[in-house]
C-alpha cells in the first residue's frame, strides 16, 4: 500500500463522506464537456493510485458508453457536426453524451474510492464517535461482514445446481430457473444466520445501553478538519471554474 | 449457580415440547458434559438458560430459570452472567477482525477503551491466542475460529459459560487443541463451564459431571467418581464394508501431479492419487489443508491448473474449461451444508432433481425416494426443509446419488450429526456401496475411517503425506498424522 493509500485511509470516514458529497454536487453542477473530461481524469487516477474496484467494472464503463453512444444518435440538438447516410452527429448530442456518461462514471467511481479507502467498521466506530446513534451505525460493518460469506455461499449454491445437472445458461428462461432454485437455499441460510448473529449480538449485551464504548474511537482531527478545509476551497475553485465562461466550449 | 426448575419449551410451529420438564442445577466452578443425540432438547434448554428462547426463537416458556437466584427477564440482561459459544463460530461473528469481535462485549458494557484492551489481551491469552490478535477472521483455520469465539464470550467475563458443540467441524488436532484450552478454563474454577456435545468422548476425561439427555428430559446425571460415569459415552457403532464384501476394480479416478493455488497461497502440490472401482476412501486432513478443493477438481468444479485428471474416462487438463455439467452424469457431490443443496419443494421432487436435468432413468431415483419413505416414516410429499438435520443430510446423499453416478463424493456428510445419524449415514453409504458406487467421503474421523473404508488419503498443507489401504496404517502412524496423543 503507498504512503498516500495510507494517508487517506487514515481520514475520518465522516470527512471522506463529506468530501464525497461536495464532489458530487459539483460534478452534477458541470455542464461543459472539457472540464467533465477534466474531472473524469482525475477521478480515473484516483480510482488507479487507491486501487478501487468495483465488482463489474467492465459493465460500468459499458454502460457509460452506451449513455454517451444513445446521445450522440438520438439528442439532435446544437449544430450538425457530422452525417452518415440518416445518422447525424450535432454538437449539442456531443456535449451531453460526454457530460451525462462522465456524470454516471465519476459519482460510481468516486463511491468506488471512498470503499477502497474506508472500511466498513471504522465507518461505523467514526460515526458512533459523533454520536451517531450506535444500533444503526454498526449496520454497515454488520452488512460488510456477511457480504463475502454470502458470495461464498452463493458459489457453493450454484456449484450444487450444477453438479445436479442444471445448466446455468444465460438465457431468459435460464436466468428465472437460476433464481428460482437459488432463492430457497441463500433464503433458509440467510435465516439460520439471522438468528445466529442476533443471538451472539445480544448475549454480548448490544442494545443493553443507550450509548457504546469503542476499542479505537475514530474522531475528527487537526488533520481532518485542515483537510475539509482544503478541500471546500478547492471545490469551490472547481465550481467557480466551471461557471466561468471563459473556459467554456462554445 | 445455575438453577432450572421444571423447564418446558414448545417451538411455535411444533406439537410435541423441545424441553420437557427439565431440572437441572450446576455448582460453582463445575464443568458439566451435557449429552444426548439430535433433538434431544440440550441445544434448546440452554438456549432457554441464555434468554435466546423465547426472546429471538419464539417459543412457549414456563418453568423457572435462575442464575445465582436472580431470574433474569431477557437476554440482554442475562448477558452480563451467562455467555453461549454457538456450534459454528463462523455465524456468530459480527465484526472482521479478532481484535474488533473480542472487544464487541465489553464496547456493549460502556467499559473504557484501556481495560477493553486489557479484557481482549487477556481473554486470547485464556485460548492461548495472543498471536491471533492482528488477524482478520476469514484468514483462521477452523480451530482458531473457535478459539477467537471462545475469547469473545470470556471477554464478558460471564460466570456461567456455555460452549454448544465446540468440536463438530474440527480434525482431531483442532479438537485436542479446543479441549485444552476448556480444560485451561475448567482448572481456573472462576465459572461454571456447560459443554453440550452429541459425541462427548472428547471431554470425558476432564467433565466433573455428565448429564444425558432424551426427549427433552434429563434421563442420568452421574458426576465423575460414581459409578457408570464413563460407560455413560455409548462406543460408536458403525458398520463395516467388511459385513458387504470388499471390491476392487480398475481405476475411477487418477489425478496426475495436480497443483492449485489462489493468489500466491498453495492448496495443492503436486498430488497423484488412484482411486479404483468399489473402494471407499476416507480424504482426511487438518481443516484448510485442501480436501474440499480436491473433491471439486474430481467433481470437475475446479479445473487443473497444471497437471491432470482422469475421472471415469473423462480427461481434464491444465488449462481446460470447468466441465461440471457433463461430470455429473457419472460423479454425485454431495456438499458440508445440507441447505445450500436443497431446491425443491418435496422430497420426493429434490430426490428426483438430478434425474429429471440429466434425463436419467427414473427407476433408481423412485426408488431411492421409497427407501427414503420407508426408513424414515417421512412422507414424500413433506418439504426438505421440514425435515430435521440428519435427514436433510440423508436426502441430500440420495438427491446426489439417485441419477445413476458411479461416484460419490462426500464433504464432511457426519458433521453435526449424533452417533444414530452417522450410524444411519452409513447405512445409506453401504447401501450405495453395495450398488457398486465408489465412494469419497471426507471426514476428520480416524475410526470411521478405519472400521469403515477400505482406503485412505491424508492431505497436509495440500501434499499426500499417506495413501493406501486403511489395514496398512497402524495405531502410531494415525496418531503421528493427526499429532493428537489417541485417535
Amino acid at each position: 500500500m503507498t504512503d498516500e493509500s495510507q494517508d487517506v485511509q487514515r481520514l475520518n470516514p465522516i470527512s471522506k463522506i463529506i468530501l464525497l458529497v461536495m464532489l458530487s454536487v459539483l460534478v452534477i453542477m458541470i455542464s461543459d464537456p472539457v472540464h467533465m473530461t477534466v474531472f473524469v481524469g482525475c477521478v480515473l487516477v484516483a480510482k488507479h493510485r487507491f486501487r478501487a474496484r468495483g465488482i463489474v467494472t467492465k459493465g460500468i464503463f459499458l454502460f457509460a458508453f452506451t449513455i454517451f453512444l444513445a446521445q450522440v444518435i438520438f439528442n439532435h440538438s446544437g449544430a450538425v457536426v457530422a452525417e452518415y447516410s440518416v445518422l447525424s452527429i450535432t454538437s449539442g448530442g456531443l456535449r451531453d453524451g460526454v457530460t451525462i456518461a462522465g456524470k454516471f462514471l465519476s459519482l460510481i467511481m468516486m463511491s468506488w474510492v471512498f470503499v477502497a479507502t474506508t472500511t466498513a467498521h471504522d465507518l461505523s466506530s467514526a460515526l458512533s464517535t459523533a454520536r451517531f446513534p450506535y444500533r444503526y451505525a454498526f449496520l454497515p460493518a454488520l452488512a460488510m461482514r456477511f457480504v463475502p460469506v454470502f458470495r461464498f455461499e452463493l458459489g457453493t449454491v450454484r456449484e450444487a445446481q450444477t453438479t445436479r445437472g442444471m445448466k446455468l445458461d444465460a438465457s431468459l428462461k435460464g436466468i428465472v430457473r437460476s433464481a428460482r432454485y437459488t432463492t430457497i437455499p441463500m433464503f433458509m441460510t440467510a435465516m439460520s444466520r439471522v438468528n445466529s448473529i442476533a443471538a451472539s449480538m445480544t448475549g454480548r449485551g448490544f442494545g443493553m445501553s443507550s450509548t457504546r464504548t469503542l476499542l479505537k474511537p475514530i474522531g475528527m482531527t487537526r488533520w481532518d478538519i485542515a483537510f475539509l478545509m482544503a478541500s471546500s476551497a478547492l471545490v469551490l475553485a472547481a465550481y467557480l471554474v466551471s461557471r466561468c465562461p471563459d473556459l467554456r466550449i462554445a | 449457580m445455575l438453577e432450572v426448575h421444571d423447564l418446558r419449551v414448545r417451538y411455535l410451529n411444533r406439537s410435541k415440547p423441545a424441553v420437557s420438564g427439565l431440572r437441572m442445577s450446576v455448582g460453582l466452578g463445575e464443568f458439566v458434559l451435557l449429552m444426548g443425540g439430535s433433538a434431544s432438547g440440550k441445544s434448546t434448554a440452554m438456549q432457554t438458560v441464555c434468554g435466546f428462547i423465547p426472546e429471538i426463537t419464539p417459543a412457549e416458556v414456563s418453568g423457572r430459570v435462575a442464575i445465582d437466584g436472580k431470574v433474569y427477564d431477557d437476554a440482554t440482561e442475562a448477558s452480563n452472567v451467562v455467555s453461549m459459544v454457538q456450534q459454528d463460530p463462523e455465524t456468530q461473528f459480527c465484526t472482521e477482525t479478532v481484535e474488533d469481535e473480542i472487544a464487541f462485549g465489553p464496547e456493549n458494557f460502556n467499559i473504557p477503551s484501556g481495560e477493553i484492551r486489557r479484557t481482549v489481551d487477556s481473554s486470547l491469552a485464556s485460548v492461548r491466542g495472543t498471536h491471533l490478535l492482528e488477524r482478520r477472521l476469514s484468514t483462521l483455520s477452523g480451530g482458531e475460529k473457535q478459539k477467537v469465539a471462545i475469547a469473545s464470550m470470556l471477554a464478558m467475563k460471564p460466570k456461567l459459560l456455555i460452549l454448544d458443540e465446540p468440536t463438530s467441524n474440527l480434525d482431531p488436532k483442532a479438537v485436542s487443541e479446543i479441549v485444552d484450552v476448556v480444560d485451561g478454563l475448567r482448572r481456573r474454577k472462576e465459572m461454571s463451564i456447560i459443554v453440550v456435545e452429541h459425541r462427548p468422548e472428547s471431554f470425558m476425561g476432564i467433565a466433573s459431571r455428565a448429564i444425558m439427555m432424551e426427549m427433552g428430559r434429563l434421563v442420568e446425571d452421574r458426576r465423575r467418581g460414581e459409578d457408570g460415569f464413563m460407560g455413560m459415552v455409548a462406543p460408536a457403532v458403525g458398520l463395516s464394508l467388511a459385513e458387504v464384501g470388499r471390491r476392487a476394480g480398475p481405476s475411477v479416478v487418477d489425478v496426475r501431479r495436480l497443483d492449485f493455488g489462489i493468489g500466491g497461497a498453495h492448496i495443492l502440490r503436486d498430488v497423484n492419487l488412484t482411486v479404483h472401482e468399489g473402494a471407499v476412501v476416507a480424504l482426511m486432513g487438518e481443516n484448510g489443508s485442501g480436501k474440499t478443493t480436491l473433491l471439486k477438481h474430481i467433481a470437475g468444479l475446479i479445473p487443473p491448473q497444471s497437471g491432470e485428471i482422469e475421472v471415469l474416462g473423462h480427461v481434464t487438463r491444465a488449462g481446460a474449461k470447468a466441465e461440471p455439467w457433463s461430470l455429473g452424469r457419472d460423479v454425485g457431490f454431495v456438499f458440508q451444508n445440507p441447505n445450500h443443496q436443497i431446491f425443491e419443494k418435496t422430497v420426493e421432487r429434490e430426490i428426483r432433481f438430478a434425474t429429471e436435468n440429466y434425463g436419467a432413468e427414473p427407476g433408481e431415483a423412485a426408488e431411492a425416494v421409497d427407501e427414503f419413505e420407508a426408513s424414515e416414516g417421512v412422507r414424500r410429499f413433506v418439504h426438505p426443509h421440514c425435515l430435521s438435520f440428519g435427514q436433510k443430510r440423508r436426502v441430500n446423499i440420495r438427491s446426489a446419488s439417485s441419477h445413476g453416478p458411479r461416484l460419490l463424493l462426500l464433504d464432511e456428510p457426519f458433521a453435526g450429526q449424533d452417533s444414530r445419524n452417522a450410524n444411519s449415514i452409513r447405512k445409506v453409504l453401504t447401501d450405495l456401496h453395495a450398488r457398486g458406487k465408489t465412494i469419497i467421503v471426507v471426514t476428520h474421523d480416524p475410526r470411521f475411517a478405519r472400521s469403515f473404508c477400505t482406503d485412505a488419503l491424508f492431505l497436509k498443507n495440500g501434499r499426500v503425506v499417506m495413501s493406501g489401504k486403511v489395514t496398512d496404517v497402524d495405531e502410531d502412524e494415525w496418531r503421528t498424522l493427526f499429532e493428537v496423543d489417541a485417535v
